[in-house]
């Protein structure tokens, strides 16, 4: 998904860059076809990232080895990846949009991400299905206790050649849309041709405002209820 | 006994490096210190640190000024070594996927990337010394 919003960054002519802060399972080289590249010393201490056709990439792929699991310590991740994320750690090209990809989950490399100050907005990505559903939802959490701004959600490759692939539809994700009032929700069948997808949905990405989730808080009737039972107690 | 191959396998390394690098190599890691220092220090009754940066490999007492340490288990180090040795490019980046290196420094993660560079170079400085070695042997 990361990397289909980046291409259709960049075939609007935008300079794009990607962060792939999936860290104990990189793989946005290999979606974009090319793990060939290395890093390199840059000015300053900086590393450089890869550049694959015209898109600066920085991921750990680069770094890791592709047939070893990654055992390293959840502290050192974080602080790992709270340093990919300092502006003068990669030399980044001067670039229009930054595209993160994170992995789904509300670990601390996650949560140093969400912290950072620059995020211009997130976008959450679901398949169709009650276990995804369940994931984006906690997603959705994650970001209204962070306050990061929400562009809305993609409900991803729910369908194939017109059957549905996963126990859910694309109406369930949007339903969840409609509850959190977010202000944008696409979907991406599953298809080989995708491109003409993430055009449309990049399109729509650069008109809409990201919203802050309201966090969610006990009821006036629930907290007085609470507060009654704690004084009898 | 580890020890001891741990000094066989940078004496090769450093004779290895020495006879093939030039000087864009050499500049590369210049002004960086990067040092492999022993985790397991209580086993060993001295300090050893390995400096490796891009211009040469050597096994030094101990080193005050650094700018990023890589502390790692003995057996961590000889693992990098031997694998280095065997011109394996990946021997730094296992251990350190592994989790067995701690890496501390202002600039850790830059420069553990950079330390990892040097050994992929390592590596194919080996595997090409070793070329040469038996051409030159038949």
């Amino acid at each position: 998904m990361a990397v289909g919003v980046a291409r259709a960054l960049d075939r609007k002519g935008l300079k794009v860059g990607i962060l792939d802060l999936d860290y104990r399972s990189p793989c946005v080289p290999l979606v974009m076809g090319d793990q060939t590249g290395q890093l390199r010393h840059g000015p300053n201490d900086s590393i450089q990232p890869c550049v694959i056709n015209g898109i600066a990439v920085m991921s750990m792929a680069y770094i890791w080895p592709p047939d070893k699991c990654v055992m390293v310590e959840d502290k050192d991740a974080v602080d790992d990846v709270k340093q990919l994320l300092k502006p003068d750690t990669i030399e980044w090209p001067r670039l229009d949009f930054l595209v993160v990809d994170s992995p789904p989950t509300s670990s601390g490399i996650v949560v140093a991400t969400l912290a950072h100050p620059g995020i211009s907005g997130a976008l959450a990505i679901s398949h169709p299905s009650s276990v995804s559903r369940a994931a984006l939802l906690r997603t959705l959490d994650l970001f209204a206790e962070h306050t990061v701004p929400v562009y809305g959600v993609v409900s991803n490759q729910g369908m194939a050649e017109g059957k549905p692939r996963f126990d859910l539809s694309d109406d369930h994700i949007r339903a969840v849309a409609q509850e959190f009032e977010l202000p944008l929700c696409f979907v991406v069948p599953h298809t080989s041709e995708l491109a003409p997808y993430f055009d449309e949905l990049v399109d729509k990405l650069l008109l809409v405002s990201p919203v802050i989730l309201p966090r969610k808080v006990p009821s006036d009737r629930v907290w007085k209820e609470f507060v009654k039972l704690a004084k009898t107690l | 006994m580890e020890l001891d191959d741990c000094l066989n396998a940078l004496n090769v390394l450093q004779e290895a490096f020495l006879a093939f690098i030039n000087n864009s190599e050499l500049q590369v890691a210049e002004g960086r210190r990067c040092v492999l220092g022993l985790a397991d220090l209580k086993y060993h009754q001295r300090h050893y640190y390995f400096e490796v940066t891009g211009s040469r490999i050597t096994l030094v007492d101990r080193y005050e000024h650094y700018n990023t340490l890589i502390l790692a288990p003995l057996r961590s180090v000889l693992r990098v070594l031997q694998g280095t040795l065997e011109g394996d490019e990946e021997a730094f980046g296992k251990e350190w996927a592994r989790g067995k290196a701690k890496v501390v420094g202002e600039k850790n993660f830059h420069d553990a990337i950079m330390f990892a560079d040097v050994f992929k170079r390592l590596a194919r400085l080996v595997r090409r010394y070793r070329e040469l070695l038996a051409a030159k042997a038949s």
